[in-house]
């Protein structure tokens, strides 16, 4: 019996425990609030603020001055979920936040987690509904968004646009940015990475200048005329060691087929309207109407794999495009052996033999068609933070965010801080310390510079310019091959960030699954001659039968509320 | 010991019970060191096996995080009748049994043999070493292992190929291909676990009473023959329970081997129900449905198990419970 009584008291002890834990943090927060020297009511401190943001003239605890630093007067605590990049070191102890802390007075505990795992912590924490105060580098897609906002998990931010003085004037400024970030309900539940910095925005391919120039060919222009070329690079040893180990092409596809295309779908027609981002392809076109279709059922897409087809049954594909990962790919380049490549906004990744490559421009199709389709919008990423409904201060949060909009605020997340990482010139130029530039213990600048600043990766709440922006998109070799493509290019505006309602986001998860999977398996069988190109028929009835109707008009609601 | 009660609402019956009961936690008074001993197993299957359960309820409902497990809306067999009516279905079915009955039909016997080789060999030092050489593989990570296989049987570099190619054969793709996947996961299998899953064999084989032995050998059995009416059959109550447990596990294969060799090549065959269930759940968020994948497949291995039990106690008198 006394063995059961204390089991009982050990369960009793650690229920208490667990309490106290989950108490703590309300209990911090209103201790900060009474002991403000501002005789501020504790009651209005934290919860009341958020429904009443008018009175707000006292810089109490949890009470944000709506614009100028800092936020607070009373240091607040708040904690967060972030993805850490590779090259970044860890949040709790980066200069760059010790920097925000100093100029914001907000205290934030970081739950910092490795890009690999991230989005399985973040999708377990919202399922349990085990919230942190905010997440950065949120990494939402709009389905995602839209999932944990009707879950009642996030924050309306477009109430809290009081607190966003930076973004705000963004915004009125450029309607476009609104557009891509609204939800079906109309609101705003997660801040985007706005970029006008074309480097970054324009995606290319690579094509080896040096074989071309010892082979004495001319740059292709159409497909028929990159398929010669291709046979050329595989047949006549450019790289001139008696081998035939010389790969035409060799593709980044691992992650989706279409990586192995995408770029030469506007040869064939699609996306000159309305391209739809690369990952997680949806095979969506609209007309110039705006009308939606299914590519897979256009013949022009038939004529577009059997070109593929015809590349792969003459070895002029690398085989091993569906299962490689970039580092074997670089060290097949490293090596002098590969032709063409389809990856990258620059070529700092094809590494010591970049300086062999240069940008293709767009190819003319086979029908006279001719259009680059690979580019990210002004509004290059949505679902970079969020705030939820557990935070007990969303104004400062919001503030504390928006902060990275302003041009100090993008300068900490891109070049650092300043007398360490970055100065500024004679011209009022931002200039990066040599020793960050040129590492002399070997490291890259992403890696070195990822000490000081937050940008490795992207996904980022800020507002990147051509002068605040110091990475590979300022390289004269890139901007360059920007120009490339430019005069083919879908105007920015036209690229739709496609948005779902609940509704749309359950059907999606039904229908789509089966339908893309159905659509990416037999187009990689088809090129890799796995399924004769004499079945297309039956390919595409099979796949007639599989919801498609619903699918599109889902796609298409969805792009004709963009359109407005 | 009738007792005459009140209520009167006490049958005969009932007391009965209750007497039963009662000699029952006498005994268990008795032997409290035995119980204190299984407490800590009992706690934990209790804990991490059985208060998990609960979840299982998600099968028939819309998952919605604010509203958790308990509070969320109830769909009835909406998430079953969208994986029976996937398209996929069937190739889930098809691949899952094939790997698994591939894998079983491969990997069951070969430790039996490795064991009853062990066995034979007389020089100790070389049985020690040969033994440790086997059982190696099987610490090696599961990541680690396919990034050896990615490294041997990579197309142009593999060392396998390399060879082949040095023969004047055509190189193969293995990793990329959907008809050598099987082949491929199987056997690499083999090589990583034979050597650990003998070891209980070899314990069987050292249980033997050697006097079976002596007595075969007076009456001038063959090594072979020896093998063949002592050693198999004396292994075989063991044998057959690893071979139940294993059934148990049929539609269950590694996740991890499979979704790590997995590519949008071999798909055709590698797409099993653990990892169709891994992209619905955790990648793309469909809780309910996935757990309802899940537990179809948990019935299924049940049934499985149960059946081959029956089976193995009709026949051969082995069984687990």
């Amino acid at each position: 019996m006394s063995k059961l009584r204390s089991l009982t008291a050990a369960v009793a002890a650690f229920s208490m425990l667990l309490a106290s834990c989950a108490g703590g943090q309300g209990a911090a927060s209103s201790q900060s609030a009474s002991s403000g020297s501002q005789a501020a009511p504790a009651s209005s401190a934290a919860p009341a603020s958020s429904a009443a943001p008018a009175q707000e003239e006292k810089a109490a605890a949890g009470n944000p001055s709506k614009t100028g630093l800092p936020i607070v007067e009373e240091t607040v605590e708040l904690k967060a979920l972030c993805d850490k990049d590779i090259n970044t070191t860890d949040w709790s102890s980066h200069p760059a936040l010790a920097r925000m802390e100093e100029i914001t007075n907000v205290k934030i505990t970081w739950d910092c987690v490795p890009d690999a795992g991230f989005a399985e912590k973040r999708n377990l924490l919202f399922a349990s509904n085990d919230l942190p105060d905010f997440v950065i580098r949120a990494k939402l897609n709009a389905q995602q968004e839209m999932k944990y906002a009707s879950a009642n998990q996030l924050m309306k931010l477009d109430e809290l646009m009081d607190y966003a003085p930076n973004f705000s004037e963004l915004t009125a400024n450029d309607p476009n940015i609104m557009k891509n970030i609204v939800l079906p309900d109309g609101h705003i539940y997660a801040l985007p990475q706005l970029n006008t910095t074309d480097g970054n925005l324009i995606m290319k391919y690579w094509i080896n200048k040096a074989w071309l120039d010892k082979l004495n060919l001319p740059m292709p222009s159409t497909t028929e005329e990159f398929y010669e070329t291709l046979k050329a690079f595989k047949e006549k040893d450019p790289n001139g060691n008696g081998q035939a180990d010389e790969i035409a092409y060799s593709g980044s596809a691992k992650d989706g087929a279409c990586n192995l295309f995408y770029n030469f779908m506007g040869a064939w027609g699609f996306g000159k309207n309305a391209p739809l981002g690369s990952t997680d392809f949806p095979y969506i076109d609209f007309d110039e109407n705006g009308t939606v279709s299914l590519i897979p059922l256009d013949p022009r897409f038939k004529d577009m794999v059997s070109f593929f087809n015809r590349l792969w049954s003459e070895d002029l594909i690398d085989k091993e495009s569906f299962s490689q990962d970039r580092n074997q790919i670089v060290s097949k380049l490293t090596a002098d052996q590969v032709g063409f490549v389809s990856d990258g906004n620059n070529t700092q990744w094809i590494g010591p033999a970049r300086s062999n490559f240069v940008a293709m421009p767009a190819l003319t199709g086979p029908d006279g068609e001719r259009k680059w389709i690979n580019i990210s919008p002004y509004v290059q990423t949505t679902g970079t933070a969020c705030i939820t409904t557990s935070n007990p201060y969303p104004e400062v949060t919001m503030r504390w965010l928006d902060y990275f909009y302003s041009e100090e605020g993008t300068v900490l997340v891109r070049l650092g801080i300043e007398g360490e990482s970055y100065y500024v010139d004679d011209n009022g130029a931002y200039q990066l310390f040599d020793h960050i530039q040129n590492d002399p213990t070997g490291l890259t600048l992403d890696q070195a510079l990822g000490k000081w600043a937050l940008f490795c990766g992207g996904n980022f709440p800020q507002n990147i310019k051509d002068e605040v922006d110091k990475s590979a998109a300022q390289l004269p070799e890139t901007k360059e091959a920007n120009e490339v493509v430019r005069p083919d290019m879908v105007p920015y505006n036209q690229i739709p960030k496609l948005k779902f309602t609940e509704q749309e986001s359950i059907q999606l998860g039904n229908y789509a699954q089966d339908l893309l999977s159905y659509i990416n398996e037999n187009t990689v069988k088809f090129i890799t001659g796995e399924r004769s190109m004499d079945t297309w028929d039956a390919f595409t009835q099979e796949l007639s039968k599989m919801n498609v109707d619903a699918y599109l008009k889902i796609y298409q609601d969805s792009y004709n509320r963009w359109k407005g | 010991m009738y007792k005459t009660l009140n209520t009167g609402e006490e049958s005969p019956a009932r007391s009965l019970r209750q007497d039963k009961w009662r000699r029952r936690w006498k005994k268990i008074c008795q032997s409290r060191e035995l119980y204190l001993f299984i407490l800590p197993a009992v706690i934990y299957f209790f804990l991490f096996n059985y208060v998990p359960i609960y979840g299982v309820q998600l099968a028939f409902k819309y998952f919605n995080p604010a509203k958790g497990i308990w509070g969320s809306d109830w769909v009835g067999w909406d998430n079953f009748m969208r994986f029976f009516n996937s398209y996929y279905f069937w190739r889930l079915i098809r691949n899952t049994v094939w790997l698994s009955l591939y894998n079983l039909l491969v990997n069951f016997p070969f430790p039996i043999l490795l064991a009853l080789v062990f066995n034979e060999v007389n020089h100790e030092k070389l049985k020690k070493a040969v033994q440790t050489i086997s059982y190696a593989p099987h610490f090696v990570s599961v990541v680690v292992m396919v990034g050896i296989l990615n490294l041997f049987f990579n197309q142009n570099t593999g060392m396998v190929n390399v060879l082949l190619r040095a023969m004047g054969e055509e190189a193969i793709p293995f990793l990329t291909s959907s008809s050598i996947f099987p082949t491929l996961y199987v056997w690499t299998g083999v090589w990583q676990h034979a050597g650990w899953n003998s070891i209980i064999y070899i314990a069987a084989l050292t249980g033997i009473d050697p006097q079976l032995h002596e007595a075969a050998q007076i009456d001038g059995a063959s090594r072979f023959k020896r093998i063949l009416h002592i050693n198999i059959p004396c292994i075989m109550p063991t044998a057959i329970i690893m071979f139940i447990l294993d059934i148990g596990r049929v539609m269950s294969l590694g996740f991890e081997k499979v979704y790590l060799m997995q590519n949008s090549m071999n798909i055709e065959t590698s797409q099993v129900i653990s990892t169709f269930v891994y992209e619905a759940g955790l990648i793309n968020m469909d809780y309910g449905f996935s757990t309802a994948i899940g537990l179809f497949n948990n019935v299924i291995n049940i049934i499985l198990l149960l059946s081959v039990n029956k089976v193995a106690k009709r026949v051969g008198d082995t069984s687990l419970f």
